[in-house]
């Protein structure tokens, strides 16, 4: 077996904001990703996504302060213990990311070409009649029509659609292992969404790009993703192939994120059962189950003890002390956590 | 609104009706700049006829105030005419325009000089001075700005902005006292006053330029330097920021290349104000150091009731502000292009 282009192993993050507070935001992440391979995580807002994202990239909001620990390898090399300078040579070249959106994500005063091509020009110098012809052949290859007079646009001047279409191929720019796609079709319309979605699909099929696509929406993710990891307050609580966990989904608050994708064969004018309750608040030590005050399985125990790994199929696990589906193999809690990796 | 509004309309309108062609964007301009230029001319046409009321709106007769309390009612009538106070203000105007137009602003009621000749020498002194002002302003302000900006709260950042604020609340003039004292008085490095023409000595002129343009251009600094940093603050928390820095953009490249531009919208205005201000010439500034430009000509000519004089600076200096703006207004869209497409 190969080796895995991104392994995450124990990832605990913490982060200083700026009003001074402390916010203990991912907790022993585990997880892994295959070149050609697209990991779907999923999780409602404040899950811990994004900064799950943005930790593996090493850039966050500048005025958080963010501490991690653990490992996070690309390609075997650990990007939390590398130099700065190596860790910014790898950023756009060697991990890159597609950003939520479209419309702040791009510099409103600098032309698509030198922002296209920045991963390239930030090693290199490139003149701009090479940046404008480099730009017209990044953009053509993520489907933009007339790709030449896009180049030398500006940002208004691109739909929302051109726009993200311009934000993949600054991403693929400078040939990255590994992408970062962090809700990349929430702010467009749902008939863009697909194109962009398959134009993901596309790239990372034909340079074996591994890509990791962050969403809160669970049906986005059919026929996409080959493995889902469904994140709930900063933890993975479920992760195992797509079809296993979409259709028998072992925790129940995967199975409560289910039960509100809306189904085109349902009935007309069903309510969508949203999930009760929020998200925990990250500011206090988490003891327990983070989901157990909003799930409805919920005992004693599950707000006092941290719940055991439950095997509900191959390479399909679930952090649950009450799982929906029976156990597979060996008692689960006597597998940890580091050899479970997603 | 005016007669030289009207064809700017007419040469915007095709620009609008006519499909997006080659040709559209520079119709577009055109009837921008047209539509610029008419709203230009009607201000020059306002400030013109004010200054031209000047002396009507003194009290008493200028003509006696120029003349003392002994003059007889002809000598008042024949001065009355020569100065033109005769007329209605509005023929006055028309005359002066007229005449300005040939390039005659009439002569220096005390030197008898052609008002014109006056201008001309003193121009460029104060444009001169102007310039040096701005580079020892921005010399300093950018690089300060561009710093604490990117480390707020540092120590850099906590120096500049208290130090800012004590520089803000000196007075100009005060600062000017306190550079003489130190240059020209303690160290004996520079002249404390006077001027010496660029085409006479160029060096020369540099040493006497000195000290006026840094007390001109470091109060400028201050504010130059505390509008920018509040600005670059913003755009640096931008999604775009973080995105260029995902793309493996480092600090310095970030900075001068990608958040100096949207962040400069506010320095460029407050330049363009200056260039049209510092035309009326920053009468304390050069007085203080005796430098022979608009500024110091003002002061004389009010002080003599010197009307030719003030009158023509005071156009000039309108001349200066609505030039200043349009330049301002046109520098807006090359920084930001989204304006460019905003506005008609």
């Amino acid at each position: 077996m190969t080796s895995p282009v991104l392994e995450v192993r124990s990832l605990d993050t913490t982060l200083h904001t700026p009003d001074g507070r402390t916010l203990h935001v991912l907790h022993g992440i585990d997880l892994s990703i295959d070149a050609g391979e697209c990991l779907g995580v999923v999780g409602e807002s404040g899950s811990g996504k994004s900064v799950l994202a943005r930790t593996v990239l090493g850039v966050h909001p500048r005025a958080t302060r963010a501490t991690a620990t653990g490992q996070v390898l690309l390609n075997g090399e650990d990007l939390l213990t590398a130099a700065p300078r190596r860790r910014a040579e790898l950023l756009g070249t060697g991990v890159a990311m597609v950003h939520q959106d479209p419309m702040t994500s791009l510099n409103p005063v600098v032309r698509i070409a030198d922002q296209v091509t920045e991963s390239l020009t930030n090693r290199r110098r490139m003149r701009r009649r090479e940046r404008l012809r480099t730009a017209a052949e990044l953009l053509a290859a993520v489907d933009v029509p007339d790709p030449a007079r896009r180049a030398r646009a500006y940002p208004h001047e691109l739909s929302g659609g051109l726009r993200q279409r311009v934000g993949i191929a600054a991403a693929l720019a400078g040939s990255p292992a590994l992408l970062l796609a962090d809700e990349p079709t929430t702010a467009l319309d749902v008939t863009v969404q697909r194109t962009v979605l398959d134009l993901l699909d596309r790239h990372r099929g034909t340079r074996g790009l591994a890509t990791l696509l962050i969403t809160h929406d669970i049906g986005l993710l059919y026929g996409r993703a080959r493995r889902i990891a469904v994140m709930y307050g900063g933890r993975i609580v479920e992760t195992g192939p797509t079809e296993a966990v979409t259709e028998a989904p072992a925790h129940p608050y995967t199975a409560a994120l289910l039960r509100s994708v809306p189904r085109v064969t349902g009935p007309l004018r069903r309510v969508l059962p949203a999930v009760a309750g929020s998200p925990p608040d990250l500011s206090r030590p988490a003891v327990g189950c983070p989901f157990a005050p909003r799930c409805e399985r919920a005992e004693a125990v599950c707000s006092t003890e941290a719940p055991p790994l439950h095997r509900a199929g191959d390479g399909h696990t679930a952090a649950c002390h009450f799982p929906l589906t029976l156990p597979i193999g060996p008692a689960s809690a006597s597998v940890s956590k580091a050899q479970e990796t997603v | 609104m005016t007669p030289a509004h009207a064809p700017a309309r007419t040469a915007a309108a095709p620009a609008r009706t006519t499909a997006p062609t080659a040709l559209a964007p520079v119709l577009r301009t055109a009837g921008r700049v047209a539509g610029r230029a008419g709203r230009a001319a009607a201000v020059l046409l306002l400030v013109t006829v004010s200054a031209l009321a000047l002396p009507h709106l003194m009290p008493g007769s200028p003509a006696l105030a120029a003349l003392g309390p002994t003059a007889t009612p002809e000598q008042v009538t024949a001065y009355e005419a020569k100065l033109g106070l005769d007329d209605n203000v509005l023929v006055a105007a028309w005359r002066w325009l007229g005449d300005a137009l040939h390039g005659d602003l009439g002569h220096s009621l005390s030197t008898g000089a052609a008002v014109t000749t006056e201008l001309a020498d003193r121009i460029p002194v104060t444009l001169e001075l102007f310039v040096a002002a701005q580079l020892v302003a921005l010399g300093l302000a950018l690089p300060v700005a561009l710093y604490s900006a990117w480390r707020p709260g540092g120590a850099v950042d906590r120096i500049a902005t208290a130090g800012a604020f004590v520089w803000l609340a000196v007075p100009g003039f005060v600062l000017g006292l306190v550079l003489i004292w130190l240059a020209a008085v303690q160290l004996r490095i520079l002249p404390a006053t006077g001027w010496t023409p660029f085409t006479e000595d160029p060096f020369e002129n540099l040493r006497h330029l000195v000290l006026p343009a840094l007390t001109l251009g470091l109060t400028e600094a201050a504010v130059f330097a505390r509008t920018l940093r509040g600005q670059l603050i913003d755009t640096l928390d931008q999604t775009y920021v973080a995105a260029a820095r995902s793309r493996g953009m480092g600090t310095v490249r970030l900075l001068l290349r990608r958040a100096l531009r949207p962040s400069s919208l506010p320095l460029v205005t407050l330049v363009g104000i200056g260039i049209g201000m510092s035309l009326g010439g920053s009468v304390l500034v050069e007085s203080l150091f005796a430098v022979p430009g608009v500024g110091t000509l003002a002061a004389t000519a009010i002080a003599g009731r010197d009307f030719p004089v003030v009158q023509a600076v005071v156009v000039v200096s309108a001349v200066g502000v609505v030039a200043a703006t349009v330049a301002v207004d046109l520098l807006y869209r090359t920084v930001d292009p989204r304006i460019a497409d905003e506005r008609r």
